[in-house]
């Protein structure tokens, strides 16, 4: 038995939160069972990612939004902890463990909240990078662009596609906070944030939640073919290089193809987290998509807009909805299930039948700690 | 010294009293891996007995840098940005993130830096600092980050 995908949820992104987090939470969990034609008891499992739950857990909030669980599960990946949930759910579904297991994830975050929270978003930053007025995450990533650049060529030009063609597949998703388009110059003469990482470079932190609802299609009925978990991995804490231009990705590609019975020939739809243009690039190296250390050439001549030869972050990525804290990480597979449900109104991918999504996350000492991904696939009949 | 009393609660304290303009970490004493950053227990072998040691500097070359304009706090660094991040990698010894010696001419991937604690910002607390060494002639010489890429 394989556990399947029977809905998806959103809540309204907020680009200045008027709702706290445990009510983007709710409201996509609400949305996403309501979708699936399901009530609340039939929910008894529960995997919550957000960055600005504490002191409340996935226990807690099952008391506050009712849900009574045979299962909980809560991510501690960051924006690698949405694709986690998804795979920690499946594999629950799959030992009989619960029988609708609900993924859940989001914050409810602006630029200022956000700053604060990466002060004291684990130990290392606080009291080992913090001191050195180090810029966040956008430092980190700062430095694996440079090295990327100075190794291989890369332009700023060239990882400009990345955020113009997301903002462009943003154009035809209504729920996206930004959809107007993104001009070259707009993307190169943006202010500096951490050279060379400039402002179209950078996701906004904003309030939203993303759910996903996995099953066991044994105990619940579905209405209509819906999608499959095919294959799920991770991998936490690879190697040791500072801003390393390879990730943990690169070790379970193979193993998470094979797993899903697909080839990359076979994938019609990359949702690849892109909390900066240069980590979309670097994955489409780790999944082969394009050789190593080429894939700055690949983005500019490659259209990955939804209508394109392939398509990425089809609803316009991080970059364009603005990343809602842990919510982030569950974006692309919100997006990817409604494209294998042929229901991305405004962007539909043509028969999209295999989708790989991916999550990145825990931005450490130096490098990303956390990689994730899933093969999502429509399930025929 | 010990250190593997406070390094998660009061990271600095242990740090703090040790000289500006020199270099510090921890060497396992059990395994002798030399694991920046300061932590209570050697990733390498799980031996508790972490020694501060200490040189005028330490060697390493820059894998790769970046200019912060505009910091993730701006109560403590608005009117310190720039700042420059500097990533260099160490023969047989874990990587450190450093703030890069303000100087004219830009930063360059492969050049040999000493690694040395000094007091910056406004907080005054040690931070490593990397500084480029210059050869007689005054030109930096350049290596393969990966030649000194954490060696075993």
């Amino acid at each position: 038995m394989t556990a399947a995908i029977a809905s998806y949820g959103r809540s309204a992104y907020e680009r200045v939160p008027t709702k706290p987090t445990p009510w983007h939470l709710g409201e996509a969990l609400r949305a996403c069972v309501a979708r699936a034609g399901l009530r609340p008891e039939d929910v008894d499992g529960l995997a919550v990612s957000s960055l600005t739950l504490a002191p409340d857990t996935v226990v807690t909030f099952a008391e506050e939004v009712g849900l009574e669980l045979s299962w909980a599960w809560q991510g501690a990946a960051g924006g690698a902890s949405g694709v986690a949930g998804l795979i920690a759910a499946k594999d629950a579904i799959e030992a009989g463990r619960a029988s609708a297991v609900a993924c859940v994830a989001g914050d409810a975050l602006t630029p200022s909240t956000h700053r604060a929270l990466v002060q004291r978003f684990h130990s290392v930053f606080t009291h080992w990078l913090h001191p050195l007025g180090f810029g966040g995450p956008t430092g980190i990533l700062a430095l694996v662009q440079r090295r990327h650049m100075e190794a291989y060529g890369t332009a700023r030009e060239q990882l400009a596609s990345v955020a113009i063609n997301q903002r462009e597949n943003a154009a035809g998703n209504p729920d996206a906070l930004f959809r107007e388009p993104l001009t070259l110059r707009e993307y190169l003469e943006a202010p500096p944030v951490v050279e060379p990482l400039g402002l179209y470079d950078c996701v906004l932190p904003c309030a939203g939640a993303e759910a996903i609802l996995v099953v066991d299609p044994r105990r619940i009925e579905l209405d209509r073919p819906r999608v499959e978990v095919a294959a799920g991995a991770e991998r936490h804490n690879f190697g040791a290089e500072l801003a390393p231009l390879s990730y943990g990705w690169s070790l379970f590609v193979d193993a998470l193809m094979a797993e899903a019975g697909v080839t990359r020939d076979d994938v019609d739809l990359l949702q690849l987290y892109d909390d900066y243009p240069i980590m979309v690039a670097i994955q489409l190296e780790e999944f082969g998509f394009c050789g190593r250390g080429e894939s700055g050439a690949f983005v500019a001549a490659t259209d990955t807009r939804w209508s394109g030869e392939l398509p990425v972050n089809t609803g316009g990525g991080q970059l364009s909805m603005g990343q809602c804290g842990a919510g982030g990480g569950l974006l692309g597979a919100v997006e990817a299930v409604q494209q294998l449900c042929e229901e991305a109104n405004g962007r539909q991918v043509p028969g999209a039948r295999v989708a790989l999504v991916t999550g990145l996350g825990m931005i450490g000492y130096g490098r990303a700690l956390s990689c994730t991904a899933v093969v999502l696939k429509a399930m025929s009949g | 010294m010990n250190c593997s009393r406070a390094a998660w609660t009061l990271p600095h304290a242990e740090l703090e009293h040790l000289a500006a303009g020199r270099w510090h970490e921890q060497r396992c004493g059990a395994c002798g891996a030399l694991a920046w950053h300061p932590r209570l227990r050697c990733p390498t072998c799980w031996a508790t007995e972490l020694v501060w040691t200490t040189a005028s500097g330490v060697p390493g070359v820059v894998v790769s840098y970046a200019t912060v304009h505009r910091p993730h706090d701006r109560d403590l660094f608005a009117a310190e940005v720039p700042i420059t991040l500097v990533a260099v990698a160490r023969r047989r010894a874990a990587g450190v993130i450093a703030v890069g010696e303000p100087q004219a001419r830009p930063w360059r991937i492969g050049e040999p830096v000493q690694l040395r604690m000094e007091r910056r910002f406004a907080h005054g607390l040690l931070v490593p600092v990397a500084k480029p060494e210059i050869d007689a002639s005054g030109t930096p010489d350049i290596r393969d980050p990966k030649e000194d890429d954490h060696g075993d």
